[in-house]
């Protein structure tokens, strides 16, 4: 038990934490730590357990059993969970306000459910709706409205930040910009509490990533060290376009080790020192081959390890540029 | 960084829980005013609801005769002129069609057809020519009237009546053939009326019409019909788009959410009580005098009882879609049962017991009784009961409705 003995340093704590829903256990026996001033990401697919954990921690929804501490706040006792709502910012995974209010309307009104506020110039500022501050809330786009969603959830200047699914549904660009949004938290020093199914948001943003499939954990680390852990080595991956070409490369690098075939290009585990051995290799004996790239191992790649399982909802780097 | 001053002392809460109820007010006023069709839907109900039952109920006689056809066999015909051949048929007759006063009298207006060489049935040419109900007068009656009157064994002298059953306005028209047959009876044998029922209203009541009557109980109509649907639709709308949950995860207390949504169902209410009081009183001239200043508490409290109805409803109903039947199958036998559009009394005993079950009752009676000082007395216990439905309603809503996930 490490429950309270954190001398604060923790913003949440979950200790056997279990929701049930009849017979299906959506969140199996789960623990956890997240320390003040990171950004925590839950990676996972959906149906995972992500948001129904968020909900339990933002205290509306019931949980089965074990113990949690939000901010040092046992949300199991009433006054502490009415204590803790005046001091965190949610942003749902089904987000909605007001629909004919107005940007600046609708953060007024949430603005008046708290004690504390941020000025309502300074949160569309700092979400970038300076132009649409007039513009009502049915009439924004998608990723507009999940902006003015992040603006929101900071009414109150929260010490921690539940976004759930912050991104889910937006386009590249309007993904990147909720993502500098979130840097720019960090920056305040929030504890950023975020859920996602994209392993490059998680890998981008988070301090901590916790991979969560079926209501378990299944490991918590810096992305670092999960893909140490589970990520694999490096790959070297040689792309060709030609059957004859491809028969040339399988019998130059068979002396560096077992060969993957990825949809028409030969992988190799790199080891160091194994790249330049093997594009001499292959200028010696004039292979013309199309690329040579060198691949580091992504949380995808902890997720296959981890579960078995491909991790679908995928957005690449070079989609989001 | 704006922060309320003293928020841990006893009137900083107080601060803070008003501007959490009237924020909540304002903002679902503003989205409701913003949104078109609810809007239109709101303001046009009332006034839809007072125009139709006021003209259905309240409509003077002038406005809804009855037109009875009839076709008049008994008629002797020389060279190119006809006539009645009796002064019995011609008096029947002329009843109906040239006595001006007598026809508004009855709410009758007699139309003449001639069938004479026809080929279908009577009951065929009224289905032909959508005619609800026929009188004849067949060939010999007036005969047989006078020998009725020299010999007394003589058989009776009956005049046909055809009629569409699913007309319920043919039972009436019988009834003053009836009654117009009765007076020929005894004019006929030198019978005097004697014996009178003259009609009266108690001087308390006297200068009121129906619609005096009728408007209070409309108000509590559209209030608990408004209230009961807005209520819910606004529960279940924000729980499905998740607004609802957003706002539990913030700390306003849910007796807050539920004041601030009273609050501005209680606006509306008074909104749409003055609409329907302005409707009644151009079209149907309503008697503004008839109106006691304790009428607004009625409606506020009627308002909190709807409410609250709707928040405990609201609980159990997940969708908006089931939220409208759900909501309809109380407002509807509310609406018909509890005597606000028409009398209590009328009903049969057990569903006069029903109709107590409902809420509508007690406020409808309440806003009633305040309308004349003869029946003021009678006014404080459904008063007092609308009070205490207000208080136990709002208060039962607002522990029951649930805003936590389950």
């Amino acid at each position: 038990m490490y429950l309270l003995n954190d001398n604060g340093e923790y913003a949440i704590v979950i200790e056997n934490l279990v929701k049930k829903y009849d017979d299906l256990l959506a969140v199996n026996n789960i623990s956890l730590k997240i320390k003040k001033g990171e950004i925590f990401a839950f990676l996972g697919p959906n149906g995972a357990g992500k948001t129904t954990t968020v909900e339990i921690l933002e205290g509306i929804r019931k949980k089965t059993s074990g113990k949690a501490f939000v901010l040092g706040m046992d949300i199991d006792k009433r006054r502490e969970l009415d204590q803790m709502k005046k001091i965190i910012g949610t942003l749902p995974q089904e987000f909605n306000t007001h629909l004919n209010l107005t940007v600046r309307e609708n953060l007024r009104f949430w603005s008046r459910m708290y004690a504390k506020n941020i000025p309502i110039d300074d949160l569309i500022a700092l979400v970038k709706l300076e132009d649409k501050a007039k513009v009502r809330y049915k009439n924004l786009s998608g990723g507009l409205k999940r902006r003015l969603g992040i603006a929101i959830s900071l009414v109150n200047d929260p010490e921690l930040i539940f976004l759930d699914e912050p991104t889910t549904g937006l386009d590249p660009r309007a993904r990147r910009e909720t993502w500098e949004v979130i840097e720019s938290l960090k920056e305040q020093g929030k504890t950023i509490f975020l859920t996602t199914h994209y392993m490059e948001e998680a890998q981008i943003l988070a301090d901590t990533v916790a991979i969560i499939h079926k209501g378990e954990i299944m490991d918590i680390g810096t992305p670092t060290q999960l893909i140490d852990r589970h990520g694999g080595k490096n790959r070297i991956i040689v792309r060709c376009n030609d059957q004859v070409v491809r028969d040339q490369i399988h019998e130059i690098l068979f002396e560096f080790g077992p060969m993957d075939n990825e949809d028409g290009d030969i992988a190799i585990s790199a080891k160091k020192g194994t790249l330049s051995k093997v594009v001499d290799s292959l200028d010696e004996k004039s292979v013309p081959y199309t690329d040579i790239i060198t691949q580091r191992p992504t949380l995808e790649d902890v997720f296959l390890a981890l579960t078995g399982e491909v991790l679908l909802a995928k957005t690449t780097v070079e989609e989001s540029s | 960084m704006k922060k309320i001053p003293d928020k841990k002392t006893f009137f900083g809460k107080i601060y803070l829980s008003l501007r959490r109820i009237f924020g909540i007010t304002s903002s679902t006023a503003t989205d409701w005013v913003r949104s078109g069709p609810a809007l239109f839907f709101t303001f046009i109900y009332p006034i839809v609801m007072i125009l139709l039952f006021g003209y259905i109920f309240g409509a003077a006689p002038d406005d809804s005769l009855y037109t009875l056809h009839y076709y008049n066999e008994d008629i002797y015909v020389v060279g190119d002129q006809s006539y009645s051949f009796n002064p019995a048929s011609q008096l029947l007759l002329e009843l109906g069609s040239q006595n001006e006063t007598i026809a508004k009298e009855l709410n009758l207006h007699i139309v003449e057809v001639n069938l004479t060489g026809s080929s279908i049935s009577y009951a065929e040419w009224m289905k032909n020519n959508d005619i609800p109900y026929l009188m004849v007068i067949p060939s010999g009656w007036s005969e047989a009237v006078n020998e009725s009157k020299v010999n007394t064994t003589a058989p009776i002298a009956n005049i046909n009546y055809y009629y569409d059953p699913s007309y319920t306005s043919s039972f009436e028209v019988r009834s003053i053939i009836d009654n117009v047959l009765q007076e020929m009876n005894l004019n006929e044998f030198g019978i005097s009326t004697t014996i009178l029922i003259e009609v009266e209203p108690t001087p308390s009541r006297e200068g009121l019409d129906y619609i005096d009557f009728y408007v209070p109980g409309m108000i509590m109509v559209t209030i608990s019909t408004s209230g009961m649907m807005g209520m819910v639709g606004i529960i279940t709308e924000q729980r499905q788009s998740g607004l609802l949950y957003k706002i539990s995860s913030s700390p306003i207390k849910k007796w807050e959410w539920a004041l601030g949504q009273q609050l501005w169902q209680v606006i509306m209410g008074i909104m749409v009580s003055i609409l329907t009081i302005l409707t009644g009183w151009i079209a149907f001239d309503f008697n503004l005098t008839t109106l006691h200043p304790l009428m607004i508490l009625v409606i506020i409290f009627g308002t909190m009882t709807f409410a609250g109805l709707a928040l405990i409803l609201g609980r159990f109903i997940k969708r908006p879609e089931a939220a409208m039947a759900a909501t309809m199958s109380i407002v509807f036998p509310q609406m018909f049962l509890s005597g606000a559009i028409f009398p209590a009394e009328i009903l049969p005993n057990y569903m006069q017991i029903i109709a107590k079950i409902f809420p509508l009752y007690y406020v409808s009676e309440a806003m009633r009784n305040m309308m004349l000082e003869s029946t003021f007395h009678k006014a404080w216990i459904p008063f007092g009961v609308t009070i205490a439905m207000g208080l136990v309603f709002f208060i039962l809503g607002s522990i029951i409705t649930n805003w936590r996930k389950e």
